[in-house]
Parts: structure tokens; C-alpha cells; sequence
């Protein structure tokens, strides 16, 4: 038997548990009183079951069986009666059974009186087939002179009438045989159906008594089940009552947890305020030492450090703002096609990078790319994730960059961030840096949607300003690039209002129309990158 | 270019020595020989069969072939005594005559002659016996055919057919609900056991499963009469009639139908030489619970759960361990599916065949 294999499946072990459950079930079951029928089927095998549709009664036969012999008298087929008589006459004259019709002619014709037995027997025998047969029957042919002259009109019927006269004591006779022959009959069947009424009533009396002694059984198979289950119904309900207990105890902890639990969270609020509080001293701190070390260390430490206050914070608003990572993945996808055109599988850099989703899709694609951002917790994420990230400022990271070194900058929700002067260093930044034909796609929020331009916007403190389509087509061209597209995105399907005139198709645009835009620029030159 | 004769006793459609003859005509038609089929009984369309004797005409040649498939007595055993050219029997066991007891004596005695006819075969001293299973083999073996000539080769079967072909809408719509179907698939033959697959399906509907169903799917012949008069004998004892359904011969789709609705395929037979629909279940991905009898644990191996007792309970709680127990079953299904594709798919079988026929010195 196999053991343990790559599958995992001990098939032994699975057997071994499969007989033992069905062990236990047949020990607990009720089968003995399922089908007594069936046992009893099986006990006396397949060749009992057919031995019993044989009743120990033989059966009745009124008439003898037709003896095998060489040649036959007359006397030997007029023995027989009714169907035994036309079967036994087609037997012993034609060699063969009866055929259907035949037999049924010949049956009616019988039972008519219109044909005498003899009639018949000629009439078989001197067929064409009778006579290919050509069976001897001794005293058969002795008819055949006088038969052929009863046909003759007149004489023959007064022939038929003398030869009756003549016959009438030897008929008289033949009645007085058959009508003994026929009471004798009826007596063997009348023994026949008592003994087969008395053999019924004996096998009904002892099937009646295997049953009773089979429902006593079943009755007692039924009572014992009924008194374990009783108790075992008594075992529950103790069990039952000792859960019981066990729940108000555990109710009357979970309340005592609950209770600390809101301690916990006081005490959590406290030392968050306590945190702020630490971290505004330590800003108060770090602006008059600032003031006292030398240029470079002030911009590398001080004022850094003093830019991540507010990383964990930036980190936990980005889920409610931004959306999930894995939303955020499905619709950065909508990029790539933009840089499959351009031929573009190397030298992307991403700005403001955030939780890395972007990252993702182009490393799952297999396009080799670097993402910025000083967010901490969020460059963590990234790193867990094996991404290729660096912390550090957009203008900075660029700036130490060689001229023409990149294929493609992106920058997803990270211009609304900027002040206008910082925006265009950074546009002028990405010109440098990129290559002849480079492409650039800044993605930001799109104020033709109200909601977004007079709320949604807000959402996110750290916001400036929102920079609508025209204006950023306008920026990105003043500085040098070819506007290439501007993909309208995230349009809300689901609460649309049913256009039925002008002013409801311009309400939709306003309230449900793109929440954010793509620009796609590229940098004149050659148009692959 | 080698001129093939295959003889058999009769070929027909739904019959499993039929689908190993008539695949083995497609290869070795496809190998560029010549073949033709011999057998008394035919009742397939657009094959050209000529009756037995006709075959010695065609086999003049020493080297021409004849491939002779022993399943039941018969006179065509004459046609093999008389050729002389090179001989192959692929042996798929004879049913043993005591079976048929009872029930059909003319079975009895074609079966009886079938298994004394094994003997002839050997006098005839063929170059190389396949049987379907080592079961089987040792049939041949014991009769005195030699060791190294006697190979074990599987039937080609019609399992691709079924895991390509289109289902029978019907019969799914009927039957697919959510109640838990078993299937066996097989002629309703004195030899499968169906009493035995009665009552471990009636242990399973009382004691586990009240909606449970069975299908009974395969040819009911005439000559079995009495046989079926008993199982529906037994099926009335239980009180289980409505939840059995005896679809007698169907179609191939209907057949699909039938695999992708069970949940199981019982196989209770007592005597099988090697058991196609085993591998029909394996290719349809339906586990397997089975009585260990004759070729059937040879067949389904470790992909199935195979039980050596013929306890119903041991069956019941079989069907009940699968119908709860996904990931076991699931476990069970990819072996099967693995073990047809690496022995029972015909195109593994044709290799196997090939390859035991080169080095008995046919160059197919």
C-alpha cells in the first residue's frame, strides 16, 4: 500500500480512518432492522433466490404428456384435448410446434364443433406440408372412403344420419366416459386447490411468524436505541448547563476586558498628544542650534529630520485618500500601453513614488525602473518589497542626474504638491534629464469635477493648489515639451444622474465626470525613446 | 508494408474488446499497413468485416500477420489453428462459467468453452500473447503460454472520446441538482455484483445520505433476464427503487454526462480482466471506490480508494469521506488523472504496444 507521497495524501492513513469511522457507524446502526427481506436474500445466496420462485406444489396437468414412439394410432392423439390436442397433432404429424395462426384456427374450429378431432388430424395430413411429412397414424386412413362421401350432396347427410344410428350406442358409450373422465378431472382439481390453499395458509402462517419474531426484534433494536439516546440527551443537557456557566464567566471577563481596553485607549489618546507636544519642542529645539551649526550640516540633518514628522502620518492618510494599493495598482495600469508605444523598457523614474504600486506593475512587467519619495515609512514598504527606491527630494535626485540619462519620468498626485516656481524647476529638471523623445506623464486631480475642485481636493492637507487641464498643458508646453495626450481618468459610473436634456448631460459632467487627468508629454527629438 | 488480419467474435459499439480492436486498426492503418477486420457479428458502421474463414485466404504469406482477441468460446478459433503466418493473441479474460448459473445456460457454456479454448490458443504457438493485465496473464501463463512471450499490454479505450466529445445537455439538466450522484458504468452482467453495489449504495442512503442517487449505466441483455429480475428484487427489499436509475446502453454523450455528474464511481464486480471504465473515470477526473477483486486494484493502483473486504459500510463511508473531504479528494482525482495520462491514454498505450511488439520482432 502506498504511504505518504508528493501529494501529501497517506492514502494508508486515510483507510485506516475510513474503517475505523465505518466501524463505528455500523456498530451504532440500526441495520439488523433494516431489510430482514434482504438478509434472509442473501443468507440463502443467488441460487436460493431463484430456487424459491419454484412453489413445492407440482404443477396441475390434466392431460398426460405425448409419448415418443415410431408410429402412432389414432387412438394415441384422440386421448388429448382442446390446445394439448392441436399442439400434439401439429407434433406428431407436421414435426414442429404450432404456429400462432394456425393454432388459433383450428382452436376455434375445435371448440365450435364445426371440425370433429378427425377433421383436424386429416386436415393436417393431407396438407402439402402433412403430406411431405407423410407420418403414418394407423386407422386414420379408414375414415377416408366414408368422409368423402358424407361431402355428396343428399346421400352423403343421409349416409352421416345412418352411420349415427348405427354409432349412436357406441356414442352413448363415449358420453358416459367422458362425463366420468370429466368428473375425475374436476376432483383432481378441486384436491389440487385445497392442497395449494392449505400450502398457502402454512407459508403465510410461518412468513407471518418470521415477521413478528423480526418486528420484536426491530421493537427491541428500537428501545435500546431510545434509552441511549435518552442518555445521552442527559449527558448534553448537563454539558449544556456546565457551557452555560462557562459563558457568564467568560461574559463577566470579556466586560472586564472591555473596560481596560478603553483604559488602553485614554491612555493611547494621552500619549499621542504627549508625542505632538515632544515633537513641536523638538522643532523649537532644532531651530536655534540649526542656526549655530554650518550651512551643509543644517541642510542634511536638521531640516530633513524635521520634514519627517509627519512621514507615519502622510503614510496612514494615503489608504483613505489615495484608495487601496491594489485599487491604485489596477488603474496605474492604464500606463502601460502608453509606454509600450514609445518602446520604453528601461531608465523610468517615478516621482513621489508612495507605497510603490506603479513600481510593482512595471516590475511585474519587467521594465527596469527607480522610484523617488521622502516619505520613510512608505520607502520602507517599497524596499520590503524589493524596489528599487531612494529617499530623496524630486529637484535634488534629478539634479544628480546626467543630462539625456532617462527614458521616461512619472509622476502620479505630485505636481498639486508643488509651488508653482518649484513646479517648473521640475519641469525644467525632467527636460534635462530626459533623452531626445523622452516621455513625461503627470498625473493630478481634476478640478472640472466640482466636487474634486472644491472638496476633494482638500482631502489631503499637504496639497497647494489644484492646476487645472489647460493650465498644466500650458506649463508642460512653456517649458519645452510636446503635449502628446491628456487622459481624462476615474470618471464615477455608478450614481450618474438619467440624462434627459441638455442641462442634466452638463450636470454629470460637472458632478460625476473624470475625478483625475493624465498630461503626456514628450520631449522633442527623436519619437523612441 | 505488413498485411494485418484482426479477428475477433463480434465487434460492436459501447463494447470494450470492440474499442481495442478497432483503435488497433487506426494505428496500424495509420502506420501504413495493411488491415483488415474478420469477426462473425458486426454491428458498426462505415467498417468493411468479413466473416472469420475469409481470413485465411487473405493471410497467403509467412510473414503476413493475424491478431487474434480471445473474449469468449468460439468457432473462430478454427481460423487460428489453420493460418500460417505469425500469430498474436491479445487476451481479455473469459467470464468464468459458474456466473452464469442459473441465469443463462447458453453463457455458461460459451464461457465454459471459452476458458478450455486457451489451451487450443497455446497449441497454436502464436509468436506473442498480449494480455490486458498481469490478471490476465496469468490465465495465459497457467494454460502454458511462455513467460517471455507473454507481455501485458492495456486495451486502447474510448476515454479521449468521452474527455472530448460534447456532453448530453439533457441529462445534465435532469440530474443536476444537489444531490449526491454515484455512478457504476458496466453491462447489468451476473458478474459485476450488482447486489453487493445495491446494498452499499442502500447503507450509504440510510445511514449517511438521504438524497442520494445511483446510476446503473450499461447494456441490459435479454439473455440476463432472471439476473435483473433479482436486482430489481433486491432494489424493491430496500425500498430504494426511486433512487436508482438503470439508463440501460446510452449514447457517448450521455455517457460524458453521466461521468461529469457523479461523485463517485462504485465498482463491486467479481470478475474483471482489466475494467475500461475504471480509466474512464480516472480521464474524467471521478474518484474511485472499488471491491478488490481480480484486475480492478491492478487497474486503479493507489488512485482510488480500494477496499479488499466486501463490507457496504466500508463503501458507505467511502462515498461519505469524498463527498466531505475536498482537498483528499481532489488528491485521490489528480493521481487518477495522472495515471491515465502516463498508462491508460491511448497515445501511452500505443507507445507501450509498439514498443512490446518491436521487440517481439514486429516491425509495426
Amino acid at each position: 500500500m502506498e504511504t505518504q507521497s508528493s501529494d501529501g495524501l497517506d492514502l494508508a492513513q486515510l483507510m485506516d480512518q475510513i474503517r475505523k469511522d465505518a466501524e463505528k457507524r455500523k456498530r451504532n446502526s440500526l441495520k439488523n432492522g433494516v431489510s430482514p427481506f434482504y438478509r434472509q436474500l442473501m443468507s440463502q445466496g443467488f441460487d436460493g433466490l431463484l430456487s424459491q420462485r419454484n412453489s413445492p406444489l407440482p404443477d396441475l396437468k390434466l392431460q398426460p404428456p405425448l409419448e415418443k414412439r415410431e408410429q402412432y394410432q389414432l387412438s394415441d392423439l384422440l386421448g388429448f384435448h382442446d390446445e394439448a390436442f392441436i399442439s400434439n397433432a401439429y407434433r406428431v404429424i407436421l414435426k414442429r410446434e404450432p404456429d400462432d395462426a394456425g393454432f388459433a384456427q383450428y382452436l376455434k374450429h375445435l371448440r365450435s364443433g364445426r371440425y370433429s378431432k378427425i377433421d383436424i388430424l386429416r386436415s393436417l395430413r393431407f396438407s402439402p406440408e402433412g403430406r411431405n411429412a407423410n407420418v403414418q397414424i394407423k386407422g386414420l386412413g379408414r375414415f377416408t372412403y366414408f368422409r368423402k362421401l358424407y361431402r355428396v350432396p343428399v346421400a352423403g347427410y343421409l349416409l352421416r344420419l345412418a352411420v349415427a344410428v348405427v354409432r349412436l350406442p357406441v356414442l352413448i358409450t363415449h358420453h358416459r366416459q367422458l362425463e366420468a373422465h370429466t368428473a375425475a378431472q374436476l376432483e383432481r382439481v378441486a384436491n389440487h386447490v385445497n392442497e395449494a390453499v392449505a400450502y398457502l395458509a402454512e407459508a403465510n402462517r410461518k412468513q407471518a411468524e418470521v415477521t413478528r419474531r423480526q418486528l420484536d426484534h426491530i421493537h427491541e433494536q428500537l428501545r435500546l436505541h431510545i434509552d441511549s439516546l435518552i442518555n445521552e440527551q442527559e449527558k448534553l443537557s448537563s454539558r449544556f448547563d456546565e457551557q452555560v456557566h462557562v459563558q457568564e464567566r467568560h461574559g463577566a471577563e470579556l466586560q472586564a476586558l472591555k473596560a481596560q481596553l478603553e483604559d488602553y485607549i485614554v491612555r493611547l489618546q494621552h500619549s499621542r498628544m504627549a508625542i505632538a507636544q515632544q515633537e513641536a519642542r523638538l522643532s523649537h529645539l532644532l531651530e536655534p542650534s540649526a542656526k549655530s551649526l554650518p550651512q551643509s550640516v543644517l541642510t542634511q540633518t536638521a531640516e530633513n529630520e524635521e520634514d519627517h514628522l509627519l512621514d507615519s502620518l502622510y503614510f496612514s492618510l494615503e489608504d483613505v485618500l489615495r484608495g487601496t494599493s491594489e485599487q491604485i495598482k489596477e488603474e496605474v495600469k492604464v500606463y502601460l500601453p502608453v509606454l509600450k508605444n514609445a518602446g520604453i523598457t528601461s531608465g523610468i523614474l517615478d516621482v513621489g513614488c508612495g507605497r510603490g504600486e506603479w513600481l510593482e506593475v512595471l516590475k511585474e512587467e519587467r521594465l527596469q525602473a527607480r522610484g523617488i519619495d521622502q516619505n520613510r515609512i512608505v520607502l520602507q514598504r517599497c524596499r520590503d518589497l524589493s524596489l528599487d527606491v531612494v529617499e530623496s527630494d524630486a529637484l535634488t535626485y534629478l539634479g544628480s542626474l546626467a543630462d539625456e540619462s532617462l527614458n521616461a519620468v512619472t509622476a502620479f498626485h505630485f505636481a498639486e504638491h508643488l509651488e508653482l516656481k518649484t513646479l517648473v524647476r521640475f519641469l525644467d529638471e525632467a527636460g534635462r534629464t530626459l533623452k531626445p523623445g523622452g516621455l513625461l506623464i503627470l498625473e493630478t486631480p481634476n478640478p472640472e469635477n466640482l466636487v474634486v475642485g472644491s472638496c476633494n481636493f482638500y482631502l489631503d492637507p499637504t496639497h497647494k493648489n489644484p492646476i487645472p487641464i489647460p493650465t498644466m498643458q500650458l506649463l508642460v508646453e512653456a517649458r519645452g515639451f510636446r503635449c502628446q495626450e491628456v487622459m481624462k481618468l476615474h470618471a464615477i459610473t455608478s450614481t450618474k444622474i438619467e440624462v434627459t436634456d441638455q442641462l442634466t448631460s452638463h450636470l454629470n459632467h460637472f458632478l460625476y465626470g473624470p475625478m483625475n487627468y493624465a498630461v503626456v508629454a514628450r520631449k522633442p527629438g527623436s519619437d523612441t525613446a | 508494408m505488413t498485411r494485418i488480419a484482426i479477428l475477433t467474435p463480434t465487434i460492436t459499439s459501447a463494447d470494450a474488446v470492440s474499442n481495442d480492436v478497432l483503435a488497433m486498426e487506426r494505428l496500424l492503418i495509420e502506420r501504413g499497413h495493411q488491415v483488415r477486420m474478420f469477426a462473425e457479428n458486426a454491428n458498426v458502421t462505415g467498417k468493411q468485416i468479413q466473416p472469420p474463414p475469409a481470413a485465411l485466404s487473405y493471410l497467403r504469406r509467412p510473414e503476413d500477420v493475424l491478431i487474434y482477441h480471445h473474449s469468449i468460446g468460439w468457432d473462430g478459433i478454427e481460423t487460428v489453428k489453420s493460418a500460417s503466418c505469425r500469430k498474436i493473441v491479445k487476451y481479455h479474460n473469459v467470464t468464468p462459467p459458474e456466473f452464469f448459473e442459473g441465469v443463462s445456460e447458453q453463457h455458461q457454456s460459451l464461457c465454459q468453452r471459452g476458458r478450455s479454448q486457451l489451451e487450443d490458443i497455446v497449441q497454436c504457438q502464436p509468436e506473442l500473447y498480449l494480455a490486458a493485465s498481469a490478471f490476465n496473464k496469468a490465465d495465459l501463463t497457467a494454460a502454458g503460454s511462455q513467460e517471455e512471450k507473454t507481455l501485458v499490454v492495456a486495451p486502447f479505450n474510448q476515454a479521449d472520446r468521452l474527455q472530448a466529445g460534447a456532453a448530453d445537455f439533457e441529462i445534465l439538466d435532469r440530474y443536476g441538482d444537489c444531490r449526491i450522484n454515484l455512478l457504476t458504468v458496466g453491462g447489468v452482467r451476473p458478474n459485476k455484483g450488482h447486489a453487493d453495489l445495491i446494498e452499499a449504495f442502500a447503507t450509504y442512503y440510510y445511514h449517511f445520505n438521504g438524497q442520494a442517487r445511483l446510476f446503473i449505466v450499461g447494456a441490459e441483455n435479454k439473455a440476463f433476464a432472471p439476473y435483473a429480475a433479482m436486482l430489481r428484487q433486491v432494489i424493491d427489499s430496500w425500498s430504494i427503487d426511486g433512487q436508482i436509475v438503470f439508463t440501460g446502453e446510452v449514447s457517448d454523450e450521455a455517457l460524458k454526462s453521466y461521468y461529469l455528474l457523479a461523485d463517485a464511481l462504485l465498482m463491486t464486480s467479481e470478475h474483471e480482466g482489466f475494467c475500461v471504465p475504471l480509466v474512464e473515470a480516472m480521464a474524467m477526473k471521478v474518484p474511485i471506490v472499488a471491491y478488490a477483486s481480480t484486475a480492478i486494484p491492478e487497474t486503479v493502483r493507489d488512485a482510488g480508494l480500494i477496499w479488499d473486504e466486501r463490507d457496504p459500510y466500508l463503501m458507505a463511508q467511502s462515498i461519505e469521506f469524498l463527498a466531505t473531504n475536498e482537498p483528499a479528494k481532489m488528491a485521490l482525482v489528480q493521481r487518477g488523472a495522472q495515471r491515465y495520462e502516463e498508462c491508460f491514454s491511448n497515445h501511452a498505450i500505443e507507445k507501450h504496444f509498439l514498443d512490446v511488439t518491436s521487440r517481439a520482432g514486429f516491425q509495426f
